[in-house]
């Protein structure tokens, strides 16, 4: 028998439509055959979720018009009985076009429930490598013996969504008394960009009068002088006055406060 | 004939004489690690495929007719253990090279031979002595000077380098990911050659000065409200890579293509 037309007479025979002796013979196949009892089992449950979700009631043109197909049908079936014998025109055909339509909402359904779950997993993932970047760039610009990889790590601390409060700290820290001047120009050159963040302009200022490198302290003067702040024309006087400061700082700070005038 | 042959035995005697007091030399085993020089004037470095460190001193050295039998000492309480003016120690991993005579005493060089991939580096805060050349080195260089001109030759590594009144020219035969470039005078030349396809994320600036280039540099938008300061210029070679940085608060940088 075809499997069609094996689901056919199961609906049937779970419907209770078929006579007795059909059943009998349908009972005894499910009872032995494999095949049988499987399709069967999936069957029933089918039919059994069918029933448990709301019947559609069709309006009536939809009646009209599937009274109009179903009188065809049997003109049809009256002319060639042979061929059309089994085309579903019949509640069964109906039932089974339900379940394969809930098979496809299941389907679509679990894929998107997987697509959310996916982007979920991406977005954690996301989070996890960036903070894996922080942890790599926080040791870097711990690295004593390498200035090369603390030089790596203040240039990455720009790209890695920005440099949060601890980054910066380890970069004003590194602007006072990193051993390499290449080093601290980096820094600066970073910490410059994020001058608003109180933490860092208070930082800065300091840093102008106490630089102890003549590299460093001139860029800090060349860069804050142009801010226009009246602190920081305190400071450069402050410089000026400085006995202890090499003249090639002193005459930057002269400089910077003509900017001021 | 007799004058002759004096005459030539003579010049052999004068010969003999001034190349002992010319060339001195000073040997170390060193095959890697951190070779440091403090206060080292007239500094020609050179890496080669060996593994050891030499010292030659070339010159005059002007060692006074009293100090003979003594040994110089400075007040840090180096002595000389090289022969050739220098105090060198050894710490395992780093070797570090100091001057005790007097450097304005000297007017000779000090030519250092070093496996290539020894990394270098050099402080020079004095006013003395001249450039620091520096060639052949496939690893870092760190070199910072107040007055002495640097020049870098076929390297290759990570390098930071600055000065406050010296120029710096850097010829790199290549640049290798993750190995920055940090080149900084603040009142010299900066002058750098690399090969025509580096990748880089190049930053330039000069306060004061003018940038010079004959490289296709992709300039970056400026982007949001971050405002573009105009003494800097933020590029990318070849699509971008490296992290280079080049700098002269007044005066110029020029950036070439070998």
């Amino acid at each position: 028998m075809n499997p069609d037309k094996m689901k056919e007479k199961l609906i049937d025979y779970i419907d209770g439509l078929l006579p007795e002796a059909q059943r009998q013979e349908i009972a005894r196949k499910i009872e032995e055959e494999a095949a049988w009892r499987q399709e069967y089992e999936q069957l029933r449950e089918i039919m059994y979720l069918m029933q448990e979700s709301p019947r559609p009631i069709p309006d009536e043109q939809l009646k009209h018009d599937f009274e109009r197909l179903l009188q065809e049908e049997i003109r049809f079936q009256q002319e060639e009985r042979s061929v059309v014998k089994t085309l579903p025109v019949s509640p069964a055909y109906w039932r089974y076009a339900a379940a394969v339509a809930l098979l496809i909402v299941g389907v679509l359904a679990g894929l998107f429930v997987h697509k959310q779950a996916v982007e979920h997993e991406k977005a954690q993932a996301l989070l996890q490598e960036r903070e894996a970047t922080r942890q790599r760039i926080l040791t870097s610009l711990h690295e004593p013996s390498s200035a090369s990889r603390r030089l790596s790590g203040i240039l990455a601390s720009q790209t890695n969504n920005g440099p949060d409060q601890e980054i910066l700290t380890a970069l004003i820290r590194i602007l006072n008394h990193d051993d390499n001047t290449n080093v601290r120009l980096a820094a600066l050159q970073v910490l410059v960009q994020y001058r608003e963040e109180p933490l860092v302009y208070q930082a800065l200022l300091t840093s102008l009068v106490t630089q102890d490198d003549p590299v460093v302290q001139i860029s800090l003067i060349n860069t804050m002088a142009a801010f226009k702040d009246q602190k920081v024309k305190e400071n450069l006087q402050k410089i000026i006055n400085d006995e202890t400061v090499p003249d090639v700082v002193k005459d930057e700070a002269h400089v910077g406060l003509f900017q001021f005038s | 004939m007799k004058t002759v042959t004096a005459t030539l035995f003579t010049l052999l005697f004068f010969l003999h004489l001034s190349w002992q007091a010319t060339a001195q030399e000073y040997k170390l085993p060193l095959t890697s690690g951190t070779l440091k020089f403090n206060e080292v004037s007239n500094l020609s470095i050179e890496g080669y495929n060996g593994n050891e460190l030499v010292i030659t001193y070339t010159g005059q050295k002007d060692i006074p007719e009293r100090a003979k039998g003594l040994r110089p000492i400075n007040s840090i309480g180096l002595e000389d253990n090289t022969g050739v003016g220098l105090s060198v120690s050894d710490s395992g991993n780093v070797v570090e090279v100091q001057q005790v005579v007097n450097q304005h005493h000297n007017d000779g060089r000090y030519k250092v031979r070093v496996p290539a991939n020894v990394k270098i580096q050099i402080s020079n805060r004095g006013v003395h002595g001249n450039d620091i050349d520096i060639s052949n080195l496939q690893n870092e260089i760190e070199v910072s000077t107040l007055h002495n001109s640097i020049s870098l030759e076929n390297i290759s590594g990570p390098t930071l380098v600055n000065s406050v009144h010296g120029s710096i020219t850097a010829d790199f035969s290549a640049v290798r990911p993750d190995n920055p470039v940090s080149i900084i005078s603040v009142h010299n030349d900066v002058d750098v050659a690399l090969p025509a396809d580096t990748k880089a994320n190049l930053t330039l600036a000069s306060q004061y000065g003018t940038i010079y280039t004959d490289m296709d540099l992709e300039y970056q938008k400026a982007s949001g409200n971050m405002r573009k300061i105009s003494s800097t210029i933020e590029g990318t070679l070849n699509g971008g890579g490296t992290a280079i940085v080049l700098k002269s608060n007044h005066n110029n940088v020029y950036l070439r293509k070998k």
